[in-house]
């Protein structure tokens, strides 16, 4: 990262090649349309460019610090298009059928169609209050806010479902 | 600068670091931050860790050559050290903190991760090298195309300087033979200021001619050289002049030295002609 603070074009290579197919990979989820997704790819990474000096290695490494960029760009698109309110009224009717017919393994076989296996087995091992709550804030990219609306819970509901939640991936994940 | 650390704030990281805290408590955090937690930055460089390992859980997704080629591009104009994307972009960075650490299963996860990664990376850059390399053939055909246009003018130029070296060695023999006889020609009425000489060996039956200050002549016109041998004139063959009015000619099977009477130039229609018709320029005598 030194070197692209530094404005060495072949160290930002090497840090596109290196970490742009894990962030498309997340974008191509959140967004569900690949050119989309190569957009803000390329703003994330202009970006990081342009203010590679911000970046603080105490806080993230240089993918996380991406990842992050990247997810706050996405949420940016997702909350500014119109179709995201037919998608969230959608989504809204399909959690709500999820949380009360809810079978086991249930999102491994969602996502399992989709070869995402590793996250949807790591999310699995989470309660299901907790695994709705991290999954429409990471894939979804719903905020406090929404989420607390999305299900109808109090905003402090969600704020510890998700601190919870988390706490048992990084145990999972690692 | 540092501040207290803040339990409470503590547990708004995890949505921090998913991106998806807003409102007040988003503020709350980022003023927390800024003003220095080393314990909530320690807890952010995990959680981030975390939301990075989710990321790391979903299949990669290889970004077309087209997006590569423009993010990369658009950052050279501002760039200090300037590199082309090429094998080097293969190279293992040494800025690989990104990955998750921590026990084995983390770390053949990571191994699989970048294995594929490196298969993608490659497979874009693959797709770049083919596009490079048909350009460079593209160009190497229109070098070799240019380079054999170029031996072709070589090889022609080469021919020509070859005559031109027999022509002058042969001329140089005739010159220098032990028994070769030179003659005079001077201009007459028609090219008061021209002159020519012949040299003849009769050893080889050969002559050559030299002329200086000849005027150039139109297209259907041309200068015949002959030589007269028992009152007979004789065609030595036709000849043009150079830019600077000088001209030679190489004669073969020229008559007998005793025989021969006189060399002349005379001006014929385009192509010559079998007997003397035109005005006669050069005349000179065989003493």
């Amino acid at each position: 990262m030194a070197r692209v603070v530094a404005r060495d074009s072949r160290a930002f290579t090497e840090l596109f090649d290196e970490h742009a197919p894990v962030v498309l990979g997340m974008l191509v989820k959140m967004l569900r349309r690949r050119e989309t997704a190569e957009e803000v790819l390329q703003e994330t990474f202009l970006q990081a460019w342009n203010h590679a000096g911000k970046f603080d290695a105490r806080r993230a490494s240089p993918r996380g610090w991406l990842i992050l960029m990247a997810r706050s760009r996405a949420i940016d698109r997702l909350r500014s298009s119109r179709a995201r309110a037919d998608r969230e009224e959608r989504k809204a009717r399909e959690d709500k059928a999820v949380m009360a017919e809810r079978e086991p393994g249930a999102d491994v076989s969602l996502l399992a169609r989709e070869r995402d296996l590793r996250l949807a087995k790591a999310l699995d091992t989470l309660p299901d209050e907790q695994r709705t709550c991290i999954r429409l804030a990471f894939l979804d990219g719903l905020t406090h806010t929404e989420l607390a609306e999305r299900l109808d819970q109090p905003l402090g509901t969600v704020k510890s479902r998700i601190s919870l939640g988390m706490k048992k991936l990084r145990l999972v994940l690692q | 600068m540092s501040t207290k650390h803040d339990q409470r704030l503590a547990e708004l990281l995890p949505s921090y670091a998913l991106g998806v805290l807003d409102g007040e408590d988003l503020r709350t955090v980022d003023d927390h931050l800024a003003a220095g937690c080393a314990t909530c930055d320690q807890e952010l460089l995990a959680l981030s860790g975390t939301v990075e390992a989710m990321a790391g859980s979903i299949e990669p997704v290889a970004p077309s050559d087209m997006v590569r080629a423009r993010t990369l591009q658009s950052i050279e104009k501002t760039a200090v050290s300037k590199a082309s994307a090429g094998p080097e972009a293969l190279e293992p960075s040494s800025d690989s903190s990104g990955e998750p650490t921590g026990g084995p299963a983390a770390g053949l996860a990571a191994g699989w991760r970048a294995a594929i990664a490196a298969g993608l990376i490659l497979l874009a850059w693959s797709g770049w090298s083919v596009i490079d390399l048909r350009r460079e053939v593209n160009r190497l055909a229109a070098d070799r195309e240019g380079l054999r246009q170029e031996l072709a003018a070589v090889r022609t130029d080469l021919t020509a300087t070859r005559t031109e070296l027999a022509r002058t060695l042969l001329a140089s023999r005739i010159v220098s033979a032990p028994r070769s006889r030179s003659v005079l020609l001077a201009g007459l009425e028609a090219a008061p200021e021209s002159s020519a000489r012949t040299y003849v060996d009769p050893g080889s039956s050969r002559a050559v001619f030299y002329a200086s200050n000849l005027r150039p002549l139109a297209a259907d016109e041309t200068y015949q050289l002959w030589f007269i041998a028992d009152g007979t004139p004789v065609s030595a063959g036709t000849f043009a002049v150079d830019s600077d009015g000088s001209a030679s000619v190489l004669v073969e099977d020229v008559a007998t030295f005793e025989s021969l009477e006189a060399w002349a130039v005379t001006i014929e229609p385009a192509g010559g002609v079998p007997q003397p018709t035109g005005d006669m320029v050069l005349l000179g005598s065989v003493a």
